[in-house]
């Protein structure tokens, strides 16, 4: 029996070269942002726990890949005595890079980060999760002292390295949250955060190291955009969300901003019965019982199987070649299953 | 600029139903080439008139149901093309057409839009014209003669037995087993050539169209009954050779059984729906009334289909919610 | 008077029940096999309906006077023997009315003892009904069993011999005879009624709501 890592997750057309190209440019602060924090730095070369997760409580330091604080998250993992602990350093999403460019270029800071950042949980050994099997041999090199994974190319990555290497039980941190907590030792505050610009609707892709803060627009300025793009989108190309207003302010979680010329094809035809969309879930949840169940008007919780498992990656949406909007039939099931909402259809 | 407010996902995996419905009309097309080569442009006619019928039937439930005609003429489309492929050339044109017209307004129509239909179009409009007019259905000519249909009209042709009909009076046909990869024997009109029909197979298969599996399963349950039980007084390679290369049985598998609006959605529901169909072909070759039996055997395993997908999803959930993080 | 009054209208919707909106075939789906396998042409289907007429009636009567008196278990098996017991004088006055088509039925004929539809409506309905209720109710079931048989002998017998005039309709040869051609037709027919008991229910709910303000 294969295990599920090997065969779940969808191919996405990935277009990562582009943007890889050239180096993260740093885009200038825009007027009436503050000047970045500092506070005082760590003294000793190898900082205990406490102070470390202070530091990083102090830098005010969110993780990119889930939102949540690092400080938390570090005691989390200590508190479940984590073994392994690891960088993600590759993204899921087919057109952001963010992550691949800072482990390129500031490699450096994200060894020291993961280094402290192993020291505040506990963590024996440290790994860098790189994207593919080119960018561990890249990169190797220059990362003594630690292991590599190498991420697959379907999406969504992320879910299926955790699959894969489920029985450690590893923790993940992102790489950008490394190498703020290296900046956080030095007594930084986290500042800015690396935004890929990308999508048929720009004409220059590229990534781009900005202040939290800045408008989204001015991002997608400096990747020289079309006239008239239909759509924006941020977070992500698969589970991200268009954005309607350019003043918006970028986060640690704004991973890329995307314009796309046309908007995306919305026929959806009825449920074909392929059963793409229930291999390529990586919690092993089947959409199209679930669809079926919904369509019914009476649904039977015993077939919503593992609903609340989900985590809203959209690789069943995009695998579906019937182009039906199967992660909002999953979160809408959710919602039935806990006894809520009617199915409504 | 004035931007919309969209929902995600921007970006797709690239299959899409028009794709999968296009790769499967191609490949039916293709099966066209070589019949025409040989026997005229007859072909061209009855499968046009075919996919005609069905456009029309489709037109006429849509105006009786006052919605408009929607996208899903693709599937329309490959239900006329499969039609005509199973029925004898030297048929009269109203044959294909008679059975496209019941494929769509009985077996695909009634049972509401596009992707809900329990049983295959094309399988249920052969098995009803098998069914009224055998005779028509089962006989063929002597493709060792080279004469031109004409496109209208009766031709003049020399009558002869499919090998499977050979089979089932319990002889030994008269070529080689190989010989009938080639083509040219007696035999419905898309399904003699089996070297095309592999290839368009091969060809759906890498293009992600149809699944592999259930081919697998039926091509396997029908080798292993041809092997065990053999029809005809020779080895079980023979017989196996003769089995697999006869009668529909490698068109059925490859284009009917794939149909991925009326076979189960889960891997292992799908071996074993192929494996099913596969064995009730080979039971109705050994017990059934005519010489060829895929599209009853497709029509019965159809109605299993559903049966299979609730076994393996509730199998599943009996083994408990199992590894996650 | 008044009384009587009720009385009829409520017999005439119980037969108009039987007859087309509660059709014993097409809606409650009994009563199939003799229809499907039997009912080939407009001779056969007479002689079907016959027999249902003839079974229907005494049955029910006396399942409505003695049947409260037997006990439940033992119900089944009165109605079935009831109905062998009139079967002899049913056939030998269909055969009177209709010569030769009893023995034409074949198998059919004598299945008509354990038919469903008389079955079921004198086994649950004329035991715990009056007699005026229990007589519309058989004619209705009667009068709907014989539409259905009549539609598609008929249908049937045209089509095997393909006598539709001007029409290049080919005989459809054995096809006809076999009983999914029979299925399908009272799908299709069921199809129907079904879309006129709709369309009757919204007439119906909006007759009520202009009548509330």
């Amino acid at each position: 029996m294969t295990a599920r890592w090997m065969t779940c997750g969808v191919n996405l057309e990935r277009e990562k070269e582009p943007s890889l190209r050239g180096e993260i440019v740093a885009l200038p602060a825009p007027g009436g942002l503050p000047a970045p924090r500092t506070f005082a730095p760590l003294r000793k070369k190898k900082p205990g726990r406490a102070r470390i997760l202070g530091a990083a409580e102090e830098a005010g330091i969110v993780d990119e890949l889930d939102g949540e604080p690092l400080a938390r998250k570090l005691s989390r993992y200590a508190a479940r005595k984590t073994r392994v602990l690891a960088a993600v350093c590759f993204d899921d999403d087919p057109l952001a890079t963010g992550e691949q460019a800072v482990l390129r270029e500031n490699t450096a800071q994200v060894l020291a980060g993961l280094e402290l950042a192993a020291a505040a949980c506990g963590a024996a050994e440290r790994k860098i999760a790189a994207a593919s099997r080119r960018e561990v041999r890249r990169m190797r090199g220059a990362c003594p002292g630690v292991g590599f994974w190498a991420a697959g190319d379907r999406y969504p990555a992320l879910a299926v390295l955790r699959l894969r290497h489920g029985a450690e039980r590893a923790g993940t941190i992102g790489a950008q949250a490394c190498a703020a907590l290296a900046e956080a030792a030095k007594g930084r505050a986290q500042c800015e955060t690396v935004v890929t610009v990308a999508g048929d609707g720009v004409s220059r892709w590229m990534n781009c190291r900005v202040r939290l803060g800045t408008p989204v627009g001015s991002v997608l300025q400096a990747g020289v955009p079309d006239e008239n793009p239909a759509v924006v989108a941020v977070e992500s190309a698969v589970n991200g969300r268009a954005v309607t207003d350019l003043s918006e302010p970028v986060g640690v979680l704004t991973r890329c901003v995307l314009a796309f010329r046309k908007l995306p094809r919305r026929r959806a035809l009825p449920c074909v019965g392929c059963g793409r969309c229930a291999r390529a879930c990586p919690r092993g949840i089947v959409p199209w019982m679930i669809l079926r169940q919904l369509e019914s008007g009476a649904p039977d919780p015993v077939f919503l199987l593992g609903v609340e498992r989900c985590i809203r990656c959209g690789a069943c949406g995009a695998a579906c070649p019937s182009g039906i909007g199967l992660a909002a039939v999953v979160a809408r099931a959710e919602a039935v299953k806990e006894g809520g909402a009617a199915p409504c259809r | 600029m004035p931007l919309t407010k969209a929902a995600a996902p921007f970006v797709r995996g690239g299959l899409t139903v028009a794709g999968m419905m296009r790769n499967a009309a191609l490949a039916l097309l293709a099966l066209l080439v070589l019949p025409v080569v040989h026997y005229g442009p007859r072909p061209l006619l009855l499968a046009g008139a075919s996919v005609l019928t069905c456009f029309a039937c489709r037109v006429l439930v849509c105006l009786v149901r006052r919605t408009s005609v929607s996208f899903s003429e693709f599937s329309v489309l490959v239900t006329g093309l499969s039609v005509p492929m199973l029925l004898p050339l030297n048929a009269p044109v109203w044959l294909p057409c008679a059975a496209s017209a019941f494929a769509v307004l009985a077996a695909r129509e009634p049972f509401g839009p596009f992707g809900r239909n329990p049983f295959n179009p094309s399988a249920a409009g052969v098995a009803f014209a098998a069914l009224c007019w055998p005779q028509r259905v089962f006989s063929y000519f002597d493709p060792s003669r080279p004469y031109g249909f004409p496109l209208f009209g009766r031709a003049a042709y020399r009558a002869a037995q499919s090998p499977a009909a050979v089979l089932k009076e319990g002889l030994k046909p008269d070529i080689l087993p190989l010989d009938l990869l080639w083509g040219r024997t007696p035999g419905p009109l898309g399904t003699t050539a089996i070297l095309v029909v592999g290839a368009c197979g091969l060809f759906l298969f890498l293009t992600r169209t149809a699944k592999w599996e259930i081919t697998a399963g039926f091509l396997g349950a029908a080798a292993l009954i041809a092997a065990l039980y053999p029809r005809i007084l020779c080895s079980p390679a023979t017989s196996v050779k003769y089995e697999l290369l006869s009668g529909s049985l490698l068109f059925g598998a490859v284009f009917l059984a794939t149909d991925p609006v009326t076979s189960p959605r889960t891997f292992s529901g799908r071996c074993v729906y192929g494996a099913f169909a596969g064995a009730l072909t080979m039971a109705f070759r050994w017990f059934g009334t005519y010489e060829q039996g895929v599209c009853f055997a497709l029509l019965i395993a159809n109605a299993f289909a559903p049966l299979l997908d609730s076994a393996v999803l509730r199998l599943r959930g009996w083994e408990g919610k199992t590894h996650e993080a | 008077m008044k009384r009587n009054g009720q009385l009829l209208r409520g017999a005439r919707s119980i037969f108009l029940n039987g007859l087309l909106f509660r059709n014993p075939v097409l809606v409650g789906a009994l009563g199939l096999y003799p229809l499907v396998a039997a009912a080939r042409s407009v001779g056969s289907a007479a002689a079907l309906s016959l027999l249902f007429l003839l079974l229907a009636l005494p049955c029910g009567l006396i399942l409505c006077f003695f049947g409260m008196l037997a006990p439940r278990w033992f119900r089944p098996g009165l109605v079935l023997l009831v109905s062998a017991a009139c079967y002899p004088a049913a056939a030998a006055l269909a055969d009177l009315l209709l010569p030769g088509s009893v023995s034409g039925l074949g198998m059919a004929a004598g299945l008509m003892i354990c038919n469903s539809a008389v079955y079921s409506r004198a086994e649950e309905y004329a035991p715990e009904h009056v007699a005026a209720a229990v007589l519309a109710d058989a004619f209705g079931c009667s009068l709907g069993f014989a539409g259905v048989a009549f539609l598609l002998g008929a249908l049937r017998g045209l089509w095997l011999t393909g006598s539709l005039p001007g029409a290049v309709l080919p005989p459809a040869g054995k096809g006809f005879d076999l009983p999914f051609a029979g299925f399908l037709m009272l799908g299709f027919l069921a199809a129907l009624l079904q879309w006129l008991n709709r369309r009757r229910a919204e007439r119906a709910a909006e007759r009520l709501k202009r009548r509330i303000p």
